[in-house]
Order: C-alpha cells, then structure tokens, then sequence
C-alpha cells in the first residue's frame, strides 16, 4: 500500500511518507483508510503535494475585487480607482497593487469565487474553515485540520500560528493543536522571558501543575484540560531556542523595510520566519478592510500596505529557495459591490469576489474563472470556499477524502468536499 | 406563512400567572417574638407597610416594632424592592426544569452549591469580579438562613453590578470607543448606558430610546446606538435582529434565507422601518439653522484667525469638529429604502421602494408615529413575547454558562431546547416583571438550579442540556482583569471611573436655533487644543493615579499596561487595546455581536507566567504579601493564601506541599505560591 522508505530519495516524498505513516498512528480516521479505494486518499493528484507550508493572508473585512484584483473597464464601476498593466498582458490590477503587478508572472489569481455568506463572520468562517457556521460544533481552521491529517510536525515549534488576532481555537479537534496567537507581530510572543532563574521556575510550574491536575481531574471540560496542553507547550518553549524565531527585529532593517510596517507586512516577514524554521501553516490577517464610507482613503492606505506585504513575501521566499515549496494564499470574505454607495464605499458582495495563490507548485500568470464585465457575477468557473480551502490542503498533499471525526461522531473533511482547483498548478 | 420564530408566538404566553400557590409568605417576627405573615410594601422613615397574606389587609407599624433581623429585611426590601414575585418566579423556574429533568431522564438537580464555592461565583455573576478575602469570609461564616439572598440583593445594587453588565451589553451592542480616525467618539453613549443600567432601566423603555433617537452623540448619546453603523444600514438591521429579534436574519440580506423561510424582501420590508432615517456621515443639511457645514470649518478658520490662533492644526480639528457636528441620526421626510440593483429574489425589484412591514406576529400599526416609534412599539408590546425571550435567555446563559435556547441571536425555534416550558415562561416573567433586568437577575441566582454545584462534565453541544446545575465556566476577559485589578486595590476597584465624555458631549451638544458663531469657536478652541485626545476631551471621572488610590493600586499601575487604567474593564477603553490583558483573553473586538472568546492559548498563560502582573504580585510590595507576617505559622500563611487568591482553603496535601515549600525556600516561597496559585487555571475558572 505504501512504498518503503529506501525507496523514497528525495526528501518530499520522504514527508509525505512519514506523515502517511503518522495518520495511521494518530488513529486519523482508520475507518476511512481501512475501507476499499481509500489507499488513494493519501495521494495527491498531479501537480499537488509540492508546498510543505502555507501562508493564508486573510483579508478581513471584505477586500474590494474591483478595486484590487479583478479591475474593470468602467469608470464608473472603478470609482476612484485606476486599471494598471502588470508583468502577464492578460493580467490587469487595481492601481493600488503596482508591487504585484511586477510579481503578476508569479502569481495565480481566482476571480470567480462566490458565497452566500453576505454578513462579516459567517463570511469569515467558511473562507477559514472551510464549513458553514453552525452552533453545534466548531470546526477546525486550517492550521489545526492540516495537522491532524498530516501528524505534528514539529517538537517545541507549533505546527500552525495566527498573526494578527489574540485568540484561536482548535474547533472540535484537540486544544494541543490550536494555531498561537500572535497579536502584533513586531511584539513577538510576549511575555517570553522569565521572571526567575530556571530552578525557582521549575517550582513555581511543579507548584502550579500540582494544583491544576486536580482542578482538571474534578472538572472533565475541554476548556479546563486545554489550559494544561498550553502550558506544556509554553514551558517548552521557554526553554527552547525556537523561541527567538518570533522575533523578527532579529532581522535586519531593510528586510523589515521591505515589507513594509504595516501589520501586515510584519505579520508576512515573520510568516516567513516561521515557515523557515519548520511551522507549517501561517495565517496572516490584516484587518480594517471593511470600506462602507471612504473607500478611496482607506484604500490608499491599506492598498499599498498589502501590495507592498504580498509582493515582498514572494521575492523574499523566492530569494531563499522557499517559493516552491511555501504555498501563499490570500482571502477574504466577500467583494464589494461595484456601485459606489452614497457615502463614497462599497457594500458587501458575496455574488463574487477574488482571491490569489502563489508558490507551493502553483504556476504563474494564471487566471482562474472571470466575473461579467460589471464585476456583479462570475460569469465562468465559479469557485466556492469550500474549493478555495481544498486548494490549499491540495498544494500540502492533504488527502481531501480522508474523514476526521468529531467527539460527537460527525465525520469532516478538509475542505469539506470542495474541489481544489488543480489548473492553477505546473 | 409559517414562521419559525411564531412557534414562540403560539403559544403566547399561557403561563402569565406567576403566583405559584405553594409559595411561602414572608414571615415576619416583632421584637417581641410574635410573628404574621405577609408581603413587604413599603418603608417610609420608621414606618414599616406590610400587606398581610390573611385577608389582604394592609398595616403599618414601626419599624422597631420588627425584630432585628427583619427590621434588615425591611430596610434591604426598601431599596431593591419587594421579592414576592422574584421568589415566586425562581419556585416556578425550578419546578418547570424539574419537570423537564423527566423527559431528559436526570435524576434532578445537583447537589446544593457549598457556600465557599458560592460566594466566589455569586461575585464574579453579580460584581464580575471575585470576591476579597473580607467579603468571601463573611458569607462563609454568616449564619443568616437566607443569607444568600440577602447577599445577591446587596450586590445587585453595587457599582460592580452595573460595570459587570455594560461589559456584557458592550459586546451585544457592540461598542466601539471611536469611528473614523477617532473624531467620533462614543463615550457619551457609553457614560449614559451605563447610567441607565445603574438605575435598573426597563429594558423596553431602553430598547425603545436607542431604537428612536435622534440627534448628534453630543445632543442625544442614546444615538449611538444607531450611529455604530453609519454607513452600513444593511449589516445594522442584520445586528439589530440578532439583538432584538432572536433572530438571524443576516442571510436575508442577499438572499432568501437557506433554513428558515424567511425571504430577501421580508429582509429588507423589515429594514424599511429605518428606511426614512439618515445616519449622516457628511451632510450639509443636518443642523435646520446652521451654517452650511462646507462653508463652516472656513468660517472657523477665519474667525479664528481674528482671535489669534490657527494654524495647521486648529484647521485639521476644526474639519474634523464640523464633521461630528454633522454625525447625527434624523428622519428624512420622503426619504425611502430601495431594492438594491442585484435583487434577485421575488416580492419585488431592483430599484423599487420598499414599504416597511414586521416578519411575524401582528402588524406594526403606524397610526401617526414615526416609523422608528412604530417599530419600537411593535416590538415591545405585550403580544410579541420574542423581544422578552431573547434578553431573558441572554441573561440565563450569562448565569449558567449555556443558553436555554442556542444560539441567543437565533431563539425562535423551541425544539433546541431541553427546557421549552422554561423559555416560555422566562420570556413571560420577564415581561410581568416590567422587564425589570435586576428582578430577573434576582430571581435566577434565587433558584435552586443556580444555587446546585456546577456540573462537573462537560455537556456535548449536541444533546441539549437539561440545567441541572451552571456549567463550569471560564471568565469573561474582563471578569480576569477585574478580579486582578481587586487583587491589587482591593474593593475600591468598584469605585474608579474612566473618562465618562462629558466635555467631548458639550462640544458637540450645540443649539442650533440660538448658537452664536462665538461660541463656536470657543468650542473649536477647546476642541483643537484637547487636539481631539481621549482623556483630555473626556471629562469626568477619576484619575487612576489621584489621591482616590492606594497603596496596591499605585504600585500596580505600571504594570497595567501601556493606554491602560488601573480600573475596571468598563471604565477601560472600549475595547481594550490590542495585546493588552483584555484583549489577550479574548475580550470582543465589538466588530460583530457576541465575539467574546473563552478559548485558552499560549499568549494567555505566558501573561500569566511572565506577564507584569504576575511579577507585581510575586514579588516585594506586593499587595498580596502586605501583612503576612502577622500570620503566626507557615500553615496559616499558605491557608491565607490560598483563600485570598482562590477563595478556598487548600487541602490537605496542598498544605502539606506549601509548608514544605516555605521550609525548604524560606525566602521565595510566598512568592512562589502566589505565581502558583494565579498560575493554577482554577483561578480562571468559575465553579
């Protein structure tokens, strides 16, 4: 069923087998692998399974399509905002965008993705998740998901980190596997530094864990058991040297500089330290995207912000031999209307809206799906959150078949059945 | 058409009849041990009413008449308010979950809560912080036989109380202390709210001020409500559904809803009752009488000039000024809501008017009000029992840590409940009780269900729960940062008051009918001088580092955190800073309804473990330290300890680890207890 390890020279393969071998010890969904035509789940399709890590950059808020990645003729659909050629002649931008514009040869833009989901959070949780809100469970983001299907990758380093919000969560899977929350990224992960010396340290832990054992023993709640699972994993950091990765002032100014200060442009630059060191899903969300009044000053604000992130990000991996083999992904949960309001802003648009891949196999230049020369709907290949998370588990060689079980014995899947859109891939 | 939300509507309200006929009089004893029975009415000087169960006959009699005790009653009643019916509706509460424990097949409650673990939790459900050691100990040890009632009564009229439920309300109305680069700025809003939960506001009569104003944030704060959304009215009617309806309508607006009937045009038919209402963002006719607001800012300039000041900066504020001049909320005759251009379901077409119309229940009538006020009334009135459900079964998660009807933006369907027959009548008592919020409060920490030891496994999200005691809960954000905050100051924590928006208010609060362009500039002076900053534009409360504070507080004040007081959540920066305690605890950042966060995470326990506060506490000076040494034996000491932080005494094998602990480190051993004790995740947790 599996081929052996001698056999496996280049290091991917070698991954992918360990981490195959790591579903079946972790128990992930036995039941599904046991069954006829199951072995395949494990196996991407052509042109997948090449990205060993993921940067989602999340747009949160609604990013304009029209205004960044899917510009239109109209002056009056573009409102304050002009159309510029790029480095692909077929790819035009918002004029904000001008850095990606001389990336366009490295990026794949989805213009056709569309959702039902006109309100900010459940908007926000289907592009993050993958699944639909509902109040009886909580799913997975991405990072926790990923790591479930493919094992823990790492020992003292999280496998997932969010930059940009101050809390997560693991949905239904185990607490262990929540993202760490990053707040600001140029403050790091606060709080690293010891009060005392190492010895007085261990008491005060022996003391603390004493206590909480048995809190957690009287009380048989998730919440109470993950507050045990996050202080083993702070000790360990604390006492690791992975700690300094979280500091990004350890680079120089003008990596600093190149990305920009902005949140998220930081939040890119120490995406792409963690990636380096081995932290396999990154979430970036860069927020204050949601344009009712203003359009035009918050876009001239914000805009080049995140061209200036994104582009800086692709040159820097490339740079360093780490394109291939990072995926980038950029979301956000609807459009925004065509038509201008009354107060100079765009309302929501879930009929269609844009997103973009980059690196992890995807190839360069490449456009997929189109919406109407009014930017009010896609007129081709229209691409659901579902298709847009199952993308990304696609690209890191995520069996999309394989079935996860919550407590309650629901199963799911990554990407909850979507299709990944595999002509984005070389 | 059927609607779900009208399964409520059905069975309107059967059960209007509190008086449960096993009810107990109160009995009341004179001093010289005779005793009657009957309802408390009145105290008036020394002059006690009471209205007697036999016969029904009113007497009055002086106050020293009472025996000691109920001479207390009397004067606590005087002040809270009689409890006959808040006694009755915790009777009927535990009865109906009693029933309902049958079908769910429980054997019925959990054991009595003990009075170490109910003190803790009725401070921090009440006040929203834990308890000192003062106020734990004197529940412990009072032998009172209703001193858990007397207690709630008492904390419910506290400071605490009020600070407690703004931040709970703070998160439902998602409140923001500033829009639009900061000239706008809602402490007005946030200084009357909170005034309004102080003097325990009808909920109705509150929804129906917030839902009606008009005015600008300096003219009228109860705009805030309104003005939150400016500039999105669609998302605002989505958030005032889930607020005020039960009911999650955000769907609708693109669409028909997927799982409940209720269509795209019912959406914006729904909407239409603010459709003639502007929220101005920049508006030249907003202020009848004054000057043309293009035209003013020059005016000021130049007028300013005249007087000897300018400059860039006075310019900027000055634009800025005119602009919140013009942030108000006002009725537009003629002024209509239209179907947007990508309406695409049936009922109507893009571009066409829509006239306003309710979802269920009975028809709005207008009969001469304004929309806002039709819509209000409809609202709140007797036969729309779905306004009443939703605060009630808010309030309800807030002490039990689940909801009767999950999720509480989306009550209307009663077969996600356990407890059908308790949402009912939930939902009816709170109408009876004048939707008086702190009776309703009152009468849920009354009940035998409230008072059971929390369950002590988890509920799945899928099998309903039955309610046979709170769940375990993890404090809110601001419960964390309260309780540490009273760590430190101890109980004049409940007394420190942020800026309350009083300057800011009286800015922005011009005549229009009678202003002078004089005054104007004065108020662009002031304005532009404050350079549009928090606290100097504020106003009003106390400065956190001023002679109000002690000793505990002004060491701790550094370690607040940078743009934090050393005061409660409330009077804090809504919503705190990002990175901060609050924030790291996952306080709401009031971008949508209800994002409070109860999730653990590394940053969370690092806080604890390195954070400032944590150092604060552990070593030399620190609050919790002052006057150890007064203890005698080191058993005492960790006792002490332990009950000051945790408000429990250790057991026995706690102890025996603290003492040996304080033998074999006699210099860092309080210290390292203490970081042990705030490090042990029970500290977050409420039992």
């Amino acid at each position: 069923m599996f081929p052996s390890p001698s056999t496996l020279k280049d290091p991917a393969s070698r991954r992918m087998f360990i981490e195959t071998i790591a579903q079946l010890t972790l128990g992930v969904s036995a039941y599904g692998l046991a069954g006829p035509g199951t072995a395949q789940a494990a196996k991407p399709a052509v042109g997948g399974g090449k990205a060993k890590s993921l940067i989602y950059i999340y747009v949160d808020g609604g990013l304009s399509h029209v205004d960044s990645l899917d510009p239109k003729k109209s002056k009056d659909i573009m409102g304050p905002t002009t159309v510029i050629d790029t480095k692909v002649d077929t790819i035009k931008l918002g004029h904000y965008f001008e850095k990606l514009a001389a990336q366009a040869d490295q990026i794949a833009l989805v213009r056709s993705l569309t959702t039902t989901n006109g309100a900010h959070e459940p908007g926000r949780y289907i592009m993050r998740t993958g699944y639909s809100q509902r109040n009886t469970i909580v799913h997975p983001t991405v990072g926790p998901f990923v790591t479930k299907l493919l094992g823990k990758r790492g020992e003292v380093l999280p496998d997932s980190v969010v930059v940009g919000q101050a809390t997560s969560n693991s949905g239904f899977l185990d607490p262990s596997l929540a993202p760490v929350p990053i707040a600001d990224p140029s403050g790091g992960l606060p709080n690293a530094k010891l009060l005392t010396d190492a010895d007085q340290f261990a008491r005060r832990m022996q003391i603390a864990s004493q206590l909480g054992q048995k809190f957690s023993d009287r009380f048989k709640y998730a919440r109470a058991k993950s507050y045990v699972s996050y202080y083993e994993q702070a000790n360990k950091l604390l006492n690791s040297s992975d700690l300094q990765v979280f500091d990004i002032s350890a680079e120089g100014d003008a990596a600093r500089e190149a990305y920009g200060s902005s949140t998220a442009g930081q939040g890119c630059l120490l995406a792409r330290r963690l990636v380096e060191a081995g932290v396999r899903v990154v979430e970036v969300v860069t927020s204050g995207w949601d344009m009712h009044v203003g359009l035009q000053e918050g876009l001239e604000e914000k805009g080049p912000m995140l061209d200036q992130a994104i582009a800086a990000l692709i040159a820097d991996l490339k740079q360093r031999g780490l394109l291939e083999s990072t995926l980038i992904a950029v979301g956000t949960e609807f459009g925004r209307t065509p038509k201008m309001n009354v107060n100079g802003g765009r309302d929501h648009h879930p009929r269609c809206y844009s997103g973009l891949f980059a690196g992890g196999g995807v190839a360069g230049g490449r456009v997929h799906g189109e919406t109407d020369g009014q930017g009010e709907k896609v007129k081709t290949d229209p691409v659901k959150p579902e298709d847009f998370i199952a993308t990304m588990g696609f690209a890191l060689g995520v069996p999309l078949d394989q079935e996860v079980y919550s407590p309650s014995k629901r199963p799911f899947k990554f990407g909850n059945g979507g299709t990944p859109l595999a002509d984005l891939f070389a | 058409m059927y609607r779900l939300v009208s399964r409520i509507f059905n069975c309107a309200f059967v059960v209007l009849g509190l008086v449960v006929p096993s009810l107990q009089a109160r009995s009341w004893t004179s001093s010289d041990g005779r005793s009657v029975e009957g309802d408390f009415v009145s105290l008036s000087g020394d002059s006690v009413k009471l209205k007697l169960t036999a016969g029904g006959r009113l007497v009055e009699l002086p106050l020293s008449r009472l025996s000691e005790a109920d001479q207390d009653t009397a004067r606590r009643l005087a002040k809270i308010g009689d409890d006959t019916m808040v006694r009755a509706a915790a009777q009927k509460i535990d009865a109906l979950l009693q029933q309902g424990f049958q079908k769910a097949k429980v054997g019925g409650f959990n054991e009595p809560v003990s009075d170490e673990v109910f003190a803790r939790r009725i401070y921090l459900d009440v006040l929203g912080r834990a308890p000192t050691e003062d106020e734990w100990r004197a529940l412990v040890v009072d032998t009172r036989p209703d001193k858990r009632e007397i207690l709630i009564d008492e904390l419910l009229l506290l400071e605490g109380h009020s600070s407690h439920l703004f931040n709970y309300m703070a998160d439902m109305f998602r409140f923001t202390a500033e829009l639009n680069n900061g000239f706008i700025r809602f402490d007005p809003y946030f200084a009357w709210f909170k005034e309004q939960i102080r003097k325990n506001r009808p909920y109705d009569d509150l929804a129906r001020e917030l839902i009606t104003a008009s005015g600008n944030i300096g003219q009228n704060p109860a705009t805030g409500f309104l003005l939150r959304d400016a500039g999105m009215e669609l998302d605002a009617f989505a958030n005032f559904g889930q607020v005020f309806l039960g009911t999650d309508i955000s769907c609708a607006q693109c669409h028909d809803h997927p799982f409940v009937d209720w269509t795209q045009m019912d959406f914006f038919q729904m909407a239409a009752f603010f459709g003639s209402t502007d929220r101005i963002v920049d508006a030249k006719e907003t202020m009848p009488g004054a000057p043309d607001t293009d035209g003013l800012a020059d005016k000021l300039k130049a007028a300013a000039q005249t007087k000897g000041f300018g400059g860039y900066a006075f310019e900027q504020q000055a634009n800025f000024l005119v602009r919140a001049w013009g942030w108000t909320i006002q009725d537009r005759e003629g002024m209509e809501l239209t179907l947007p251009d990508d309406f695409k379901e049936s009922g109507g077409k893009p571009g066409e008017t829509v006239r306003p119309r309710v979802l269920f229940g009975k028809t709005a009538k207008m009969g001469g009000m304004g929309r806002r006020e039709a819509l209000a009334t409809w609202l709140t009135a007797q036969d729309n029992p779905v306004f009443a459900t939703v605060i009630a079964n808010r309030l309800w998660s807030r002490a039990f840590g689940r909801a009767l009807v999950e999720p509480v933006i989306d009550v209307g369907d009663l077969s996600k409940t356990a407890q059908p027959e308790v949402v009912k009548f939930i939902g009816s008592w709170m109408q009876k009780s004048g939707y008086d919020l702190r009776n309703f409060e009152r009468s849920l920490y009354y009940s035998r269900a409230y008072q059971s030891a929390a369950t002590v496994e988890e509920p799945d999200l899928v099998t309903l729960y039955p309610f046979n005691g709170p769940l375990l809960r993890r404090m809110r954000a601001e419960q964390v940062w309260d309780s540490f905050v009273t760590l430190a100051m101890g109980t004049q924590a409940d007394e420190v008051r942020g800026p309350d928006g009083s300057r800011y208010a009286k800015i922005l609060n011009v005549d229009w009918a009678s202003y002078t362009m004089d005054d104007l500039v004065a108020r662009a002076e002031e304005w532009s001088k404050a350079g549009g900053r928090r606290i100097a534009l504020s106003g009003g409360g106390s400065n956190a580092n001023g002679d109000m504070m002690n000793a505990g507080a002004s060491m701790m004040s550094g370690a607040a955190g940078r743009g934090v007081l050393m005061a409660r959540a409330s009077e804090n920066e809504q919503p705190a800073a990002g990175g901060s305690l609050l924030d790291t605890f996952g306080q709401s950042d009031r971008m949508v309804t209800d994002q409070h966060n109860f999730d653990g995470s590394v940053p969370q326990v690092l806080s604890l473990m390195n954070g400032a506060l944590t150092s604060s506490f552990t070593s030399g000076g620190s609050p919790l330290l002052v006057g150890l040494e007064n203890f005698d034996t080191d058993q005492e000491k960790a006792t002490h300890l332990f009950t000051r932080i945790l408000c429990r005494k250790p057991d026995s094998e706690e102890l025996a680890m603290a003492v040996k602990l304080m033998k074999e480190h006699p210099a860092d051993a309080v210290g390292d207890l203490v970081w042990g004790l705030l490090n042990a995740p029970e500290f977050l947790f409420i039992q």
